[in-house]
């Protein structure tokens, strides 16, 4: 039986870097599958692949700092070669592992959850000094993200809600949504899947205002129709046209 | 992915309006016909409340 223990040695090696960059993207920046060149790794992996390697020398620092015993690099270069012939090398190698299972295993719950800490903190590092939307360097492929939150300029401040304006068309006949933006759905791509929306009010898009008509409150015109419900769902796949505007409001004096 | 657009707790005024979905209907309606309008205003309850548009805010900043 074959167990792939170089493969596995490699994985648990950069299980920290891959955590790490997932612990950044957070639930913003889903899009990491972006292929790089032909070799089929992603931006994701190779970000792991450089991280990894800080990850393990910070938590060796940190075991020296402690006294505490450091990896066995011989025992993870026999593991990662897969030259598994009986003699020496290999004994001391089995030995390393199956003399102390706790140490390497605390080993690398460490060494993840560093990766996945650091990850998160690098994060919110970003978000908080707003270095996503100062340097596009830092900005997150998540472009509904910015749209949605009002996070599209630097300088406008956060809305205190946002209001969409979609058409859709139904039976060959195009309606404009207007509502309270609640929700939106993301696809693994980053790709919006849906709008979640309350208070929606709805008229045929042919319906415009006719010239001179005027607009009187509440509707009379009939045009606008509120639906009732609480939230309204509506796929994105359907939407010709979408508009967002930031509100923002403040008791009258 | 669902995710959820507010993220933080929303202000008193805004918990207010939009709780109230008469008040927010006949506001987006004004938006909706107001054309380049950029300040509204709506009665909820028995606070009337001072509705600005990105814009507006950024002309004022």
């Amino acid at each position: 039986m074959n167990f792939a223990l170089p493969a596995i040695t490699l994985l648990l090696l950069l299980l920290p870097g891959i955590l790490a960059v997932q612990g950044f993207l957070g639930r913003i920046g889903r899009k990491t599958s972006d292929p790089v060149g032909q070799a089929g790794l992603t931006w994701a992996g190779l970000l792991a692949l450089l991280i990894a390697p800080l990850i393990h020398l910070i938590l060796c620092a940190v075991l020296a700092v402690f006294k505490a015993p450091p990896p066995d690099l011989h025992a993870v270069i026999v593991l990662l070669s897969g030259q598994f012939e009986a003699g020496p090398g290999f004994e001391n190698t089995i030995g390393a592992i199956i003399g102390r299972p706790w140490h390497v295993t605390l080993y690398f719950v460490l060494a993840s959850m560093l990766g996945l800490v650091a990850g998160w903190a690098s994060q919110r590092a970003v978000r908080t000094l707003q270095l996503d939307r100062t340097f596009s360097a830092f900005r997150f492929a998540s472009d509904w993200h910015y749209l949605f939150k009002g996070e599209i300029r630097p300088d406008l401040p956060k809305p205190e809600f946002v209001v969409v304006a979609a058409t859709v068309e139904h039976a060959g006949q195009a309606y404009l949504y207007v509502g309270v933006l609640r929700h939106y759905a993301v696809d693994r791509q980053g790709q919006l899947e849906r709008i979640h929306m309350n208070s929606v009010v709805r008229r045929p898009l042919g319906e415009d205002r006719r010239k001179g008509q005027e607009q009187q409150m509440p509707d009379r015109s009939g045009r606008f129709y509120p639906i009732t419900g609480d939230e309204l769902v509506i796929v994105f796949r359907d939407v010709r046209t979408l508009n967002v505007r930031y509100m923002y409001l403040k008791p009258k004096t | 992915m669902k995710v959820d657009l507010y993220d933080a707790p929303l202000s008193e005024e805004a918990e207010e309006l939009l709780k109230d979905p008469e008040a927010v209907h006949e506001l987006l309606i004004r938006i909706m016909e107001g054309g380049d309008r950029r300040h509204f205003e709506v009665k909820t309850g028995a606070r009337t409340l001072d509705v600005t548009t990105s814009a507006a805010v950024l002309a004022d900043s």
